[in-house]
């Protein structure tokens, strides 16, 4: 080192006392001393450059050299900043071709390094095109420009090989390899030798099995480490040092070597037996991280700080796979401290620093540090994130290459387009006779010219496509009606359950009355006791038949749960401003973007229900608030207002109470009356905490002070967004349901730290995805797949997902810049461009002097024609934006002709197009028709199905609060027969069968207030369609055409339930009296009992189905406006029949 | 009293079961000669023998009617009969309304007190419209309804100082008159200016002065219903 110093001095000294020329070799000699110190002593070689850059002329060649070198050094200490400012010094003065593309390489390397790869391309382009200038002049370098050019050749392929390899492109990075191959000479120039077997050794750019493929980069790697040691070639021993090392630490790659070159292994191995430290690491691990220790020192006496990280990160993997995750954290950390020490450099080395906090994140949950493996995975993700604009570059690549073979064909294009116009003209001028005629011909043709066809396939293709959103949209509407359907089921199965529910009342009235009458007649008393008991009894009978029933559905859920963001709610809320601002109230709803998981209509309906009673009890002047409140678990939504408020004793009732009377609640003297909204509130949390325990969190509470106001509040479970799409900004659309769901429970489970379940349920989620459709949930579950791997330490599955997730990530991330690298392409390619102009200013001129002299006046007529031509096109053209006017368009062109062919042409033309296109216009109006409809219908099944849930649930409660009073009542009598009459006990029956009735009537109401607002939809029905759907399930009718006024639905219903009891031998059939129609449905077979006969259609009876037909045709009485329907059944000789009777109506 | 003949139309056995035992313990005049369960079986008994009271629930079986169909057969064949409706039909008030037409003598609804000997006794002497007190309740609350609503209009009109101009324009407002309609009319002796006036004033009249802003024609005829001012069953033009 020192003699090195010493030679340089006196180098200076020579320099400073020397002639012009002898100064220039001077400069030329410190040049070539800072080229060949750059691998082995990067300060001596700062050094020297310096030297030849203050002895050199200003702006000469040798200063630019100096300065390239200069920039060299600069790059190897990471200060990438000052190496590109020195660089543009060079791009500044010089126009030393050599000396650019030197400049232009090391840009790329820089570039390359930063990863970014956008001008990585810019300067590798000016690269290509300066050295076909360089090398057409070749013949005329010297030798020492020869070697120069060399150097630069191997530097662009082989930085270009790096390039490529980094971003996965291994066939690309394999050939510039090979390019690079043919420039290396290992007596000319060792150190680009050294440079290029080093790269071969890395890894990535051999091919063949695996085994020959570790042993020939071992081989390389080995050769590069013998000859730099010996040349003191630092940089590269320590890079092959660090190479040798990752390769030792993979046991089946050092297997191999061990097998073919254990001469070599042990020459290595007993080399490094001093740098051995760790003596709890196996053998193997050992000798990887001497190897790391040792790359480690080298460069650190080298002073190369990224590589100096580098080799650390190598010695960090070393650890990691020898499972010393403490040791590999600290390598990590020291190498990422080193590595993005940001006083040094604005930029930063992203693709590196990724894999880094990649290797940093596996380490931290190896060690069971979750928080930090998080965030170091997330600026992992976030580092990949900025370095996919690479991807971009690719296409643009391949652009540019384009260009630069269309360069080479523009002469012949020149010549061509001089032939073409020769051509041309003398065509055009032997044509010109038939020019006109032949525009005309167009014009009367055009019905069939390419436009028109086009045009037509636009047509055809939107009539297709609006068809299909047709078939769609009526699709949609059945599956709606469908819905429709059942909920009108449901309804009437709970509207016949209410009635049964009513058969008590008549039941309990008479118990009331014996009851008092015990009191007054003594005598009779035994009777009288007998009949309550017979009575409660029957009672008994009934809520047992209802029980049954009840329960029959409770297998099935009824509640529709989905996730939705709150805001869908209180959007709808929002829009009763009006009714506010007319009671001079204000109204105020948050805006928000919580999510919860609940059913949706009915979470609409209690948001509404607490909103209307505020409002109804809310002065003027007075504020009617929503508020959220969150936490992890559940979104609390509260309803204030600064309205009346209710006493402490309410405020108890309405928290613990689950039957009172709501009429009761309320500030005495004012208006009273709650209505059933609260139960009915408190009823729907209940059965969301029957449904599951996920809504475990569901609660309804009220707080209230009087005069200042309630607060009414409920809570439902809270589901997070999709984090990581939020992450990437990546938008989604629809997806599957059942992978949505499952993604969920993979982002809990990864949350709640089930990370084998988190990995079921993402396996299960990705085979139903589909890619590329779903890549972005794809890329999320493939990411909590990983997250969970690491977390459960599983590598190698860790290693399978998070290479997916990357691959899938980038897959998704490249978009169609194309358009935006057409412009570029455009500014970049001057030269090309004054040539294109050229040719088109020439065939131009031409042009117009062949118009000039002999077309003007020919064409002058062919233009009127033109202009019609090109009048017809514009209009076929813009199809279908003009879908609307094309029709009286086409109608103006017509009336402003004056010749009658052409018109009949352009008429022709129309009525091509005019039915079709008022087909079209009528597809789309019937689109419009079925997408409203389905609205309409989705409204009026939310409403039906949130009375359904209603009315089930108060069913529910009444079966629960009045069980178990008819046994009482009939308990207490048991004890009047035995120990005789006495008053007090009558006077407490009196008091308990009031009580009953009371409570009963009470839930009776909450429940008829729901069967009430469904009104019928009443219409005239084809009874043909009634007998045509008994046919299809195999009952026999005649024909008929009569029509009666119902509800088609529920009279479908009503057949249903007929079926249901009897189908085989089964007849219909229909008779006219007066007014009315007569549907018989006769059943032979066993005639009924008269006991069954009797009891048929009351609540005693066997089944249900007959007091659904009850129920219907009582419902369609009262619709009628009580004409007397009615519904009987009879005996006849050969079984039974049961006829209903309907209001005749006229054909619709 | 004297000795009659009953019988008795009720399809739930329970219930005919208590029915019986109120005529048997407190009307012991009473013969049932017989109970029938439907239409049919009920008829079959007119054949044979015919009494002097039908003791009739309204919905047999399947249907709610059957009961109004057979008093109204009953009252055309045997205009003495006496007819008494007993039903548990207590929320039904439309099908009352119909039964009564049909020539019922009264109805006794299956809450409260039930049957009384006293309904039966009135009925026999050949009152008509013998109610029980839960039916008079229900009726009663019903006509309070009226006579307040009737009440109330009076009372707005003082309240609002209406006068019989005020009436009358907002009426025709309500039926869609236009107010260069409403001045031509014979007992409008205004011009359509003053009639503007006058909607400005009446406007002030009926609301208070926060509610005021934004009243349109609609929004005043409907707080005139409202109000009670106008009777939306009873608006009829002035004939001309």
């Amino acid at each position: 080192m020192k003699a090195k110093a010493t030679l340089l001095s006196l180098m200076v000294l020579f320099i400073a006392c020397s002639q012009v020329d002898e100064r220039e070799e001077a400069v030329m000699k410190c040049n070539d001393l800072a080229y060949r110190l750059r691998y082995s002593d990067i300060s001596a070689s700062l050094h020297a450059a310096k030297e030849a850059y203050s002895c050199s002329k200003k702006n000469s060649d040798g200063q630019a050299e100096a300065l390239n070198n200069m920039a060299y050094v600069a790059y190897q200490q990471m200060r990438y900043d000052r190496a590109l400012r020195l660089l543009n010094r060079v791009y500044g003065f010089s126009h030393n071709q050599l000396e650019l593309l030197c400049a232009d390489v090391l840009t790329m390397k820089v570039m390359q390094r930063i990863g970014n790869g956008k001008s990585f391309f810019d300067a590798r382009l000016r690269a290509q095109k300066r050295l076909q200038r360089i090398l057409s002049e070749e013949a005329s370098l010297t030798d020492r420009q020869k070697h120069r050019l060399h150097y630069a050749l191997t530097e662009l392929h082989i930085v270009a090989s790096t390039y490529y390899y980094y971003l996965g492109q291994d066939s690309a990075a394999c050939s510039e390899i090979q390019e690079a191959a043919q420039y290396v000479n290992l007596d000319t120039d060792t150190t680009q030798w050294l440079y290029y077997n080093y790269m071969i050794g890395s890894g990535g750019l051999v091919t063949g099995t695996p085994e020959e493929v570790a042993v020939t980069e071992f081989n390389h790697l080995f050769r590069v480490y013998t000859l730099a040691k010996a040349n003191h070639f630092t940089y590269f021993e320590a890079n092959a040092l660090q190479s040798l090392s990752a390769m030792v630490a993979d046991s089946l790659r050092a297997n191999w070597i061990k097998q073919q070159r254990i001469d070599a292994y042990s020459y290595l191995y007993g080399e490094h037996l001093q740098w051995q430290s760790d003596s709890t690491l196996s053998l193997r691990h050992q000798f990887a991280a001497a190897l790391s220790h040792h790359a480690v020192a080298l460069f650190q006496e080298y002073r190369d700080l990224f590589q100096t990280a580098c080799a650390k990160r190598t010695l960090g993997e070393v650890y990691f796979s020898a499972g010393h995750y403490d040791e590999a954290l600290k390598s990590f950390l020291s190498a990422l401290h080193l590595a993005s020490d940001r006083k040094r450099s604005p930029y930063q080395v992203i693709p590196w620093l990724a894999g880094i906090h990649e290797n940093l994140s596996l380490t931290y949950s190896a060690l069971g540090d979750k928080t930090n493996a998080d965030s170091h995975r997330n600026t992992y993700l976030d580092l990949l994130d900025q370095s996919r604009q690479n991807r971009e570059l690719d296409s643009r690549k391949a652009l540019l290459d384009q260009e630069a073979h269309s360069e080479q064909m523009q002469f012949l294009l020149l010549l061509l387009l001089a032939v073409v116009v020769g051509v041309l003209s003398a065509i055009y001028y032997r044509q010109l006779g038939h020019r006109s005629r032949s525009f005309e011909q167009k014009v009367r043709e055009i019905s069939s010219s390419e436009v028109c066809q086009e045009a037509e396939q636009k047509l055809q293709m939107l009539l297709q496509q609006s068809e299909e959103q047709l078939e769609e949209s009526r699709e949609e509407c059945q599956v709606m009606e469908q819905r429709i359907l059942q909920q009108q089921q449901r309804h009437i199965f709970g509207s016949t359950k209410l009635s049964v529910v009513y058969a008590i009342i008549p039941y309990l009235d008479r118990v009331i009355a014996e009851v008092k009458k015990l009191d007054e007649m003594g005598e009779n008393a035994p009777a009288r006791l007998s009949y309550i008991q017979e009575l409660c009894s029957g009672m008994m009978g009934i809520n047992d038949r209802l029980t049954n029933w009840i329960q029959m559905q409770q297998g099935r859920l009824n509640l529709q749960v989905s996730r939705f963001p709150l805001s869908d709610v209180l959007n709808v809320i929002s829009m009763q401003q009006y009714a506010f601002t007319q009671k001079q109230l204000t109204l105020q709803v948050p805006e928000t973007n919580l999510q919860v998981k609940a059913d949706k209509p009915l979470t609409l309906f209690m948001v509404n229900t607490l909103v209307d009673n505020a409002r109804k009890f809310t002065l003027e002047g007075g504020k009617v608030s929503i508020l959220l409140d969150s936490t992890d678990d559940y979104v609390e939504v509260s309803v204030c207002d600064t309205g009346i408020g209710l006493t402490p004793e309410d405020v108890k009732t309405l928290n613990d109470s689950k039957v009172y009377d709501p009429s009761h609640i309320g500030v005495a003297g004012e208006e009273k009356g709650f209505g059933f909204g609260i139960m009915n509130c408190k009823g729907i949390i209940n059965s969301y905490k029957k449904l599951s325990s996920l809504f475990n969190v569901c609660d309804f509470g009220v707080e209230s002070e009087q005069g200042k106001g309630s607060r009414f509040w409920f809570r439902l479970p809270r589901v997070l967004p999709l984090l990581f799409f939020l992450l990437f900004n990546l938008c989604v659309q629809s997806m599957p349901q059942r992978c949505y769901e499952l993604y969920d429970s993979t982002y809990k489970a990864n949350l709640d730290g089930r990370y084998a379940d988190a990995c079921l349920f993402s396996d299960s989620a990705i085979s139903l995805t589909e890619a590329p459709v779903d890549t972005p949930l794809l890329v999320s579950l493939y990411n909590e797949q990983a997250i969970a791997a690491q977390a459960l330490g599983d590598w190698d599955s860790y290693r399978l997902s998070n290479a997916e997730c990357v691959r899938l990530h980038r897959l998704y991330s490249t978009d169609g810049t194309l358009a935006s690298d057409c412009k570029k392409l455009e500014k970049m390619t001057e030269d090309s461009r004054v040539l294109y102009v050229l040719i088109f200013l020439l065939l131009i001129a031409s042009l117009t002097l062949f118009y000039r002299v002999v077309l003007r006046h020919r064409l002058r007529h062919r233009a009127s024609l033109d202009d019609l031509y090109q009048r017809l096109s514009s209009v076929l053209r813009s199809f279908p934006k003009n879908a609307a006017m094309m029709d009286s368009e086409l109608r103006s062109v017509a009336r402003s002709l004056q010749q009658p062919q052409l018109r009949e042409s352009v008429q022709q033309l129309r009525q091509q197009f005019s039915s079709r296109l008022s087909h079209l216009q009528e597809t789309e109006v019937a689109i419009q028709d079925a997408q409203e409809k389905e609205k309409r219908w989705s409204f009026e099944h939310d409403r039906l199905y949130v009375m359904n849930q209603i009315l089930d649930n108060s069913l529910s409660t009444i079966k629960h609060e009045t069980m178990y009073f008819p046994s009482r009542i009939k308990q207490m009598t048991d004890e009047m027969k035995e120990n005789g009459f006495d008053a007090e006990t009558s006077h407490n029956l009196l008091d308990l069968v009031n009580y009953y009735r009371h409570i009963y009537m009470l839930l009776y109401e909450q429940a008829k207030g729901q069967t009430d607002q469904a009104p019928l939809r009443m219409q005239a029905v084809a009874v043909g369609n009634l007998f045509a759907y008994a046919q299809s399930h195999g009952v026999a009718s005649q024909p008929t055409d009569a029509w009666v006024k119902g509800d088609e639905t529920l009279l479908l219903l009503l057949l249903d339930q007929m079926f249901a009891v009897a189908s085989a031998n089964a007849t219909l059939s229909i008779e006219h009296r007066g007014s009315m129609y007569y549907i018989i449905y006769n059943v032979e077979g066993q005639p009924l009992s008269a006991q069954q006969l009797s009891e048929l259609f009351s609540p005693q009876t066997e089944r249900l189905e007959y007091l659904v037909m009850r129920q219907i045709v009582r419902e369609h009485d009262t619709a009628c406006g009580h004409p007397g329907l009615r519904l009987e059944a009879e005996n006849t000789e050969q079984g039974y029949r049961i006829i209903f009777s309907l209001l005749a109506a006229n054909q619709r | 009293m004297d000795k009659f003949k009953v019988i008795i139309v009720e399809d739930d056995k329970l219930e005919l079961k208590g029915t019986q035992q109120i005529l048997q313990t407190e009307v012991p005049e009473a013969e049932i000669i017989g109970t029938a369960s439907g239409e049919t079986d009920f008829w079959r008994l007119m054949r044979e023998g015919q009494p002097d009271l039908v003791l009739l629930d309204l919905g047999l079986g399947g249907s709610t009617t059957v009961g109004v169909d057979i008093c109204r057969q009953l009252r055309a064949r045997y205009a003495d009969m006496k007819i008494l409706v007993f039903t548990g039909e207590i929320l039904n008030e439309r099908l009352w309304v119909e039964v009564l037409s049909a020539g019922a003598d009264g109805i006794i609804l299956k809450t409260g007190n039930l049957l009384q000997r006293d309904d039966i006794v009135q009925v026999m002497h050949g009152r008509h419209l013998v109610f029980n007190e839960p039916f008079l309740e229900k009726v009663m609350a019903r006509f309070r309804k009226v006579v307040c609503k009737e009440q109330a209009a009076v009372d707005a009109f003082v309240e609002y100082e209406i006068d019989e101009y005020d009436e009358r324009f907002l009426r025709h407002l309500a039926l869609g008159y236009t107010k260069d309609m409403i001045a031509g009319l014979r007992l409008m002796p205004f011009s359509t200016k003053s009639l503007e006036k006058r909607q400005v004033d009446l406007t002030n009249r009926l609301f208070s002065e926060r509610e005021r802003s934004g009243v349109n024609a609609v929004r005043l005829v409907v707080r005139a219903i409202q109000l009670h001012i106008i009777d939306p069953d009873n608006l009829v033009a002035d004939e001309q």
